[in-house]
């Protein structure tokens, strides 16, 4: 079996973190079960082999995990194609020399490493002195020869100067790709969010100053805002384009919770969402997350008239499940955000950017010439 | 779609509009950043 619908295993391995961050989505994790035990894990790695799919690794933090290190050996020895570590890259100074005995071991790992802020708005999202500790962490794996990207939550605390100090920072240390989006409706940012929310459109400002900038200088590192504007690979993505034969929900990765349950979504834990656990046959597990996957906008949009004859669907394919699940308590629904984003005009305001960047480019070519 | 109002066509177009912009200023550009990237950050992953 091919598998075709996972793409990729995301494993918590666990929900134990060496921070407290305002927007963390562990708190929707209630088990009692902190961490994933090593049988459990044996197990993980057997259904990772069996998938034969990439494994992403996240928690809590990574690094609090003590058996991290035998772990990720017995990854290396059953030849799992380990694809990338998420931490908050507080405690990588002090794991210099293990850092420097996964890049023997695999040069591909890459790091993906949180920075909500600069320096204060970093520290009043995650901890005071949180800041130094990550960006000087996230520099020892650049330097060891890691690829490292930076992912960005905005936030009211991150203010146009603060997001300004960011970006010359991402560019000057040399990471590989910024992403930067807004945060989801879950965990502590449930609560979080009165105190800490920065509206769509001042989200969107910030996005055009960091995409602003980073056209004044010539497109230094790979960028993601949000879901509008990607420049990977040498090639921009912007926004989506779907049609009704489209699945509803793309994001084909597998999630495993640090209590060895497995929900069909990678942005929703709690026990409406399980599927099954890691001691499930895989086909089995693999039969009932499929269904998710398959589904299409033409099947979907019969339960969601109000996106059925909407002009963006085509745009926006109803959007993310969670999101309609997150923001207004149900599966068969829009996604509210999205509305947003396209009713509002803000998608448009992204696209003008690019366009007046390109504008200034010819005028300064002419002006040469 | 074939039930649209006019306000849901001219959305469409305008959206149109606004990628065949993009290419008249010469930006080679996709549709599609779901399929390009979708790891998670530590809140979100949409």
């Amino acid at each position: 079996m091919g598998y075709e619908y996972v793409k990729s295993v995301l494993l918590h391995l666990t929900r134990l973190c060496n921070l407290s961050c305002q927007h963390c989505y562990v708190a929707s994790y209630s088990s009692d079960r902190n961490s994933l035990s090593v049988n459990d894990l044996r197990r993980v790695n057997e259904i990772v082999s069996i998938l034969d799919k990439p494994l992403d690794i996240t928690g809590g933090d990574p690094f609090v995990y003590e058996n991290l290190e035998s772990y990720l050996n017995c990854c290396f020895e059953m030849n799992l194609n380990v694809s990338s570590i998420f931490t908050n890259g507080v405690l990588l100074l002090q794991k210099r020399e293990f850092l420097k005995r996964i890049y023997a071991r695999n040069k591909d790992v890459l790091f993906f490493v949180s920075l909500d802020g600069y320096q204060g708005s970093h520290d009043a999202f995650r901890g005071k002195g949180s800041f130094e500790k990550a960006i000087e962490g996230a520099t020892l794996l650049k330097n060891i020869g890691f690829q490292v990207h930076i992912n960005t939550i905005l936030h009211n605390r991150a203010n146009a100067q603060d997001v300004e100090n960011l970006y010359c920072e991402i560019k000057n240390r040399g990471f590989d790709r910024w992403r930067v989006d807004t945060p989801f409706n879950a965990g502590n940012w449930v609560e979080a969010k009165d105190k800490f929310n920065l509206d769509f459109e001042e989200a969107f400002e910030r996005f055009n100053l960091i995409l602003r900038l980073w056209f004044r200088d010539a497109m230094p590192f790979e960028l993601e805002l949000d879901h509008v504007l990607k420049f990977i690979g040498g090639q921009f993505y912007y926004i989506d384009q779907y049609s009704v034969d489209s699945p509803v929900c793309p994001c084909r990765t597998l999630p495993i919770w640090p209590d060895g349950n497995i929900t069909w979504c990678q942005d929703l834990y709690g026990e409406q969402f399980v599927i099954g656990n890691i001691y499930d046959d895989v086909n089995t597990l693999y039969d009932k997350y499929k269904p998710y996957k398959q589904r299409t906008i033409g099947e979907m949009i019969q339960s969601v008239p109000q996106c059925r004859e909407c002009g963006y669907l085509n745009y926006c394919g109803v959007g993310c499940r969670a999101n309609s699940i997150l923001l207004n308590g149900k599966y068969f629904d829009k996604d509210s955000e999205l509305c947003f984003l396209f009713n509002s005009g803000l998608y448009k305001t992204i696209a003008q950017t690019i366009i007046d960047s390109q504008n200034v480019n010819c005028a300064n070519k002419e002006q040469i010439q | 779609m074939a039930n649209q109002s006019d306000s849901d066509k001219s959305k469409e177009q305008e959206v149109k509009k606004v990628l065949a912009d993009l290419e008249r200023v010469g930006v080679r550009i996709s549709t599609g950043t779901s399929e390009v990237s979708n790891k998670p950050t530590i809140n979100s992953t949409h």
